[in-house]
């Protein structure tokens, strides 16, 4: 239902109700008061006939010429008259002959059915007679429903009109609504510059105000999202462009050099499968998990990540206990990746003849557990301390081999934040780096 | 021809530097901004492959570095992004040609023997010059319609001679167009280069004058 039919709906509903009520009140009122006046009028005719009865002294039985003169008085506009005897026979009648065949109602007012139709009639006793007015009831309705439609028609006019100007006011009230409404009817449709809030009435000035706060996350969600997968085409294409170019080479020349060329292709496939695998676990990392995966043991998770390395590796990492072992609500393969990455980090940048330190604190009571991860490499300067984490930055760019995706810490931290873990890096003491991995524990 | 190939992924570096050999170009690689500017003060290049994503600077700043420095050969860009706005920026930033990674060597090859070729202000692929036509991307020569087998190097030594246009190269100006600063190669080989060349075209194909060094021996079209 649109918005103007459901309040022109509202608001007309509202006013037909009250002013029913009114008119009901009017008419109402229009009855009585009328009734009470003719109810009078009735009264006072009789009154009148009576007064002529006594000022002639005419004695029942007198002649009937006098009589009639007398009912002619008393009868007239629409009122009927009869003069009885006490004892009841009609002496003269006026009006309706079908009333002066009934016997003659009780003194005073009195509702009176004959011959079909409803009368209303005043009865008043004086001296040897018994005069009675008459009016027909439906003939009073007829007058108070005349009176009724000459007042009632202006309101209906005036309700049904109001309607119309509910309906024509209310459009034209909407109007910014429906300007708001072509406005972005007209946007195209990956527009995310703000709405204009100009001309805007203030009531509408807060939900663009909340629009144009969406579109600005969305705008900043886009960009990232487009830097991403720039970033992410850019990768890899690179290891792509270098299998390419040596796969052609190979094809142009021949013997060692074509071997060569192969070897160098290979080495290529191997980089581009692993920024495969490390797009991969960010895109899993950054989904909930799906397979129910308990850590029993966040020490057994690290020792996994630790043996899930080449055998070079192994043995250059020492991996130490502070504490009880705790379980982590965390999955155990998140944990994994997790500490492999950084691992992979730190021996990649520590000098091959120097020991990556693995340190679990854990401690009885404890919300959570700390991964430390120490290496004697270079470290990270400031500069590189806010880059670290931005996807596809390498601190390693430039050097020949081993290079990885730029994605490890960004993984960390994906995983870290899906599951109410936290990550630091801070310079290690004496040179090199520290990644300070805190994960929640069950 | 010389060709300095600015790309700091060295698998990619690698397969350029080897392909172009193939071909018989004389390219070296340097991976940063920094020593792409010191190798092209330095030495002298007939052509720089630049790809547009370096470690240390922006692939197009150190274009436009290079060219406020007066360094006028041409560049053709590799760039890994094929969106329409970074070809423009290359092109606009001093490129004269781009690729898309990944690309075909022997484009890469044809790309910069034609950019190369423009910018000696030659229209045509091909070099006359008296009876001898020479084909510098394909490396064939004829003297008056007959084939002549020349090698590579040859090749070169007669395009640049062309290339002068009249004018006296000397020796060492020569010899840098060739090997660039590679010390490894003695003085004497060009004197081998230039007898063979006489030796397959006749003693007039090459003048020398002693003190102001050699010159193609017809007039080139």
């Amino acid at each position: 239902m649109s918005l103007r039919l459901r309040v022109v709906l509202i608001a007309g509903l509202a006013l037909a109700l009250v002013w029913g009520a009114a008119a009901a009140w009017l008419a109402h009122d229009i009855h009585r008061n009328l009734d009470r006046t003719l109810d009078e009028r009735l009264a006072m005719s009789a009154r009148m006939v009576s007064g002529l009865l006594q000022r002639a002294a005419l004695q029942p039985g007198a002649s009937s010429p006098a009589l009639e003169g007398a009912v002619s008085v008393g009868g007239g506009q629409g009122i009927a008259c009869q003069i009885r005897s006490l004892r009841g026979e009609i002496l003269a009648a006026s009006g309706d002959p079908t009333l002066a065949a009934r016997a003659a109602p009780p003194p005073g007012f009195a509702d009176v059915e004959t011959g079909g139709a409803l009368w209303r009639t005043y009865t008043l006793h004086v001296d040897d007679f018994v005069v009675t007015t008459a009016d027909r009831v439906d003939e009073r309705d007829a007058l108070v429903r005349g009176i009724v439609v000459a007042a009632g028609m202006p309101v209906l006019l005036a309700v049904l009109g109001g309607l119309v100007a509910l309906w024509i006011g209310i459009g034209r009230g909407l109007a910014p609504l429906d300007a708001l409404r072509r406005q972005l009817q007209a946007r195209a449709a990956d527009a995310t510059d703000p709405v204009d809030a100009g001309g805007a009435p203030a009531e509408l000035r807060p939900l663009l105000s909340a629009l144009n706060g969406l579109l600005e996350r969305l705008s900043l969600a886009l960009a990232q999202q487009r830097a991403f997968t720039d970033a992410a085409a850019h990768e890899l294409r690179t290891p792509l462009t270098g299998i390419d170019t040596h796969l052609q080479l190979a094809r142009l020349s021949g013997g060692d050099a074509r071997d060569a060329a192969l070897d160098r292709a290979g080495s290529g496939v191997a980089r581009m499968r692993r920024t495969l695998d490390q797009l991969l676990a960010l895109a899993r990392a950054e989904v909930a998990p799906a397979v129910d995966d308990p850590c029993p043991s966040v020490l057994a998770a690290v020792r996994d990540a630790i043996g899930s390395g080449t055998n070079a590796a192994n043995g250059r990492v020492a991996c130490a206990l502070v504490g009880e072992d705790r379980a982590s609500p965390m999955p155990h393969s998140m944990l994994v990746t997790a500490v492999r990455n950084l691992l992979d980090n730190a021996l990649r940048h520590a000098p091959g003849d120097s020991t990556v330190e693995v340190a679990v604190e854990c401690a009885v009571g404890e919300a959570a557990c700390v991964i430390r991860v120490a290496d004697r490499g270079p470290g990270l300067t400031a500069e590189e301390m806010a880059r670290v984490g931005q996807r596809f930055w390498r601190g390693d760019r430039g050097r020949p081999d081993g290079a990885g995706a730029g994605l490890g810490i960004s993984i960390v931290r994906a995983i870290a934040a899906r599951h109410g873990g936290e990550l630091q890096l801070r310079a290690r003491e004496g040179g090199g780096l520290v990644a300070v991995l805190r994960v929640p524990a069950a | 021809m010389r060709v300095l190939v600015v790309e700091d992924d060295a698998l990619i570096a690698e397969g350029v530097v080897a392909g172009l050999a193939a071909q018989g170009f004389d390219a070296r690689s340097v991976c940063t901004g920094a020593s792409a500017e010191a190798a092209c003060v330095d030495e002298d290049f007939d052509a720089l492959v630049l790809d547009l994503g370096l470690p240390d600077t922006d692939g197009l700043a150190l274009l436009a570095a290079l060219r406020a420095q007066g360094i006028e050969m041409p560049v053709v860009v590799l760039t890994a992004r094929d969106a329409i706005e970074h070809r423009l920026a290359g092109l606009h930033g001093g490129a004269d040609d781009y690729l898309v990674k990944p690309f075909d060597l022997r484009e890469l090859a044809a790309r910069l023997h034609a950019v190369v070729r423009r910018a000696r202000g030659r229209a045509v692929p091909q070099i006359q010059a008296g009876p001898l036509r020479i084909e510098p991307h394909s490396g064939l020569a004829w003297l008056d319609g007959d084939p002549v087998a020349l090698s590579r190097r040859e090749i070169d030594v007669l395009v640049h001679l062309a290339d002068a246009r009249g004018r006296w190269v000397a020796p060492d100006a020569l010899h840098e167009r060739l090997y660039g600063l590679d010390s490894d190669v003695g003085s004497n080989a060009l004197n081998v280069h230039i007898h063979n060349i006489r030796r397959k075209l006749g003693a007039d194909a090459i003048r020398s004058e002693r003190g102001l060094g050699y010159r193609l021996g017809w007039e080139a079209a």
